[in-house]
């Protein structure tokens, strides 16, 4: 186990330099030229002062390795420079945005967890009945229709048949837990769905697979419940591949909150990628880059690590 | 009548045309769902392909009727804003749809083939350099690395292109480097090395056959994600540019106008939900046909 620990460390810190490397790499596939154009183009108010302070900050007059190395020492020091647009500390822009986000993830988890796990087994337990193909449309609808869409329809049909909408102003869970839980409470619900079809695709094939199982067929000869065979000994074996799942979901949840943030008008760290990109505030988004794909490694080192302690089968491998 | 088993010897005959279309029946027996939902794709590939003769109006052609009429025999979707008939736009939008997504998907594929192979082929240090490469490249959210590559690049439809070409190539490049891995171990392969055939002629004469299946399989499955994250690029003004059209962008132009004209948010959310379904179906169908082991899975 301490040997499957460190090799996964290992590669988890190798993804995190190279995460790093995308995430300033890809600011900069451009010339430094093209990238101030498209500066430029966007905020037509800057001076040609102001885009050579910002040509500057950026360290575009400099080749990429020491740029590179800058920054990256930049990113060990807490230090992610200003953004172009606030002139405010980067870093200081994604701790004030992360709690939010990280809150709509949370909660959307939850809700995938509450869907997907409960119709996932019904779905495998009943499988080729009518039941299981309306569930597993309804699965496959929940991929097909982009998260965005689903936040419109839903704010459309709320607001017209019951006059709801949620509160526009933000408050956060600290300051006003009940006009939060309204804010955040659609948005939640709508990843949350997206999410769990994913997740109740993967516990019905999981559950099918366990059932199968020899010790299943022994459970069920020794004269156990159907309920207690299903709960006690299916389950717990099923919900293995299910929970390595997470990690696919966590990139997905990342980038739906970049849109649904912004339709929702929550201050997250979604929205505020998706204003540094709007803005071409290439400062802060690459900042924010960093920070959503070190998330997404964390998140699937964690679920790498939760795996082999889950499965014995796999320390050894 | 078989004498002797001679080695490879195969006296199945050539399959005629009958014999194909009894087999494609059967099939279509056996996967309604698959069935249907690639009638679905070839009608909707037919409405991209003919839609500058099946639009009734020039979908950008402002006041074509009245603004924001409701769904009628005239305007059989309706108008918006600006007086445009939707349903031209619809049409319209149907097309960029597939020219973008096919498009990305092929140049994903290409690239995240020529990878795999390289990758499964090589192994040892390349294979795992590439690895930890697509690792990494994973960690980003494609969504949110195809519009960092939009901002950086600029608009253009090319551009686009390339941005949403990287959905495809982690799953692409795995893919292929898996069947390289275990093709390579095969006696074909053995036999043609032991001839000296070059490595290019071994890679694309006797490998990448192996991979047609799975490939297709990786496409069906991520042309919808692909089709999903051009109306997100749209929605938010780093995808499709007027005067091109797009669902996402029709879309994003309806919110202000959506309480009162909602047929605006339906009939382009049902057109990208309709195509992603018959998507996801088909590579559901194609999955349980070519790889049963994972049949009715994931």
């Amino acid at each position: 186990m301490t040997a499957y620990i460190v090799r996964r460390l290992l590669i988890g810190v190798l993804t995190a330099f190279l995460v790093a490397l995308f995430a300033f790499g890809v600011v900069r596939i451009v010339p430094g030229d093209a990238l101030m154009l498209q500066i430029a183009e966007t905020s037509p108010r800057l001076t040609p002062a102001d885009l050579a302070r910002i040509r500057a900050e950026m360290g575009l007059d400099k080749p990429f390795v020491p740029q590179f190395l800058s920054w990256l020492g930049g990113v060990f020091r807490g230090d992610l420079g200003n953004s172009l647009w606030t002139g405010r500390p980067v870093l200081k822009e994604i701790a004030r945005t992360l709690p939010l986000t990280l809150e709509l993830a949370v909660l959307g988890l939850v809700v995938a967890t509450l869907i997907s796990l409960p119709i996932g087994i019904l779905s495998a337990v009943k499988r080729n009945t009518l039941l299981d193909y309306a569930l597993r449309f309804v699965a496959i609808l929940g991929l097909s229709i982009p998260e965005f869409a689903l936040a419109i329809v839903a704010i459309l049909v709320l607001s017209l048949t019951v006059h709801w909408i949620p509160p526009t102003d933000y408050r956060s869970l600290v300051e006003d837990p009940l006009t939060n839980l309204q804010q955040m409470l659609l948005p939640a619900l709508i990843v949350g769905f997206a999410m769990s079809a994913v997740s109740m695709r993967m516990t019905r094939s999981a559950m099918l697979e366990v059932l199968r199982e020899d010790y299943i067929r022994t459970a069920r000869a020794k004269g156990l419940p159907d309920r207690l065979v299903i709960m006690r000994h299916a389950l717990k074996n099923a919900f293995i591949p299910v929970i390595t799942i997470i990690g696919l979901q966590a990139r997905r949840f990342m980038g739906a909150t970049v849109i649904i943030e912004t339709i929702f008008a929550l201050p997250g760290l979604g929205r505020l990628t998706l204003d540094a990109l709007l803005n071409r505030d290439f400062v802060q988004l690459q900042g924010n880059l960093l920070v959503i794909a070190l998330l997404v490694v964390l998140v699937n080192l964690v679920v790498d690590l939760s795996y082999g302690w889950l499965n014995p089968r796999i320390r050894y491998g | 009548m078989r004498w002797g088993v001679t080695a490879g010897a195969d006296y199945r005959p050539a399959p005629t045309l009958a014999w194909r279309w009894k087999r494609l029946v059967a099939l279509a027996r056996r996967n309604p769902a698959g069935a249907v939902s690639l009638g679905m794709i070839l009608f909707i590939a037919l409405v991209a392909i003919l839609a500058p003769w099946l639009a009734p109006h020039d979908p950008s052609a402002l006041g074509v009727g009245p603004r924001l009429s409701k769904p009628s025999l005239t305007y059989p979707f309706g108008t918006d804003n600006l007086g445009r008939d939707l349903l031209s736009r619809i049409i319209a939008g149907t097309r960029t749809a597939l020219i973008v997504s096919s498009a990305s998907v092929s140049l994903g594929v290409l690239v995240g083939t020529a990878l795999g192979l390289v990758s499964g082929w090589f192994r040892g240090l390349v294979d795992d350099a590439l690895q930890r490469l697509i690792d990494s490249l994973m960690a980003i959210p494609p969504l949110v690395l195809a519009m960092a590559l939009v901002a950086v690049l600029g608009p253009g439809l090319w551009k686009l292109l390339l941005a949403l070409a990287i959905f495809l190539l982690p799953a692409a490049a795995r893919t292929v480097r898996g069947a390289v891995l275990s093709a390579r171990e095969e006696v074909y392969v053995e036999a043609a090395r032991a001839i000296g055939a070059p490595t290019l002629r071994i890679l694309l004469r006797h490998i990448l056959p192996n991979v047609t299946a799975p490939i297709i399989i990786v496409v069906t499955v991520h042309i919808g994600a692909v089709i999903i994250s051009e109306a997100a690029l749209s929605f938010v003004g780093l995808g499709i540019q007027p005067p091109m059209v797009s669902w996402g962008q029709m879309l994003s132009l309806a919110r202000p106008f959506m309480e009162s004209a909602p047929w605006l948010v339906a009939f382009p959310t049902g057109a990208i939900a309709l195509t992603v379904l018959a998507f996801n179906f088909l590579g559901d169908a194609l999955r349980d046909i070519w790889d049963p082991r994972l049949r009715g899975s994931t």
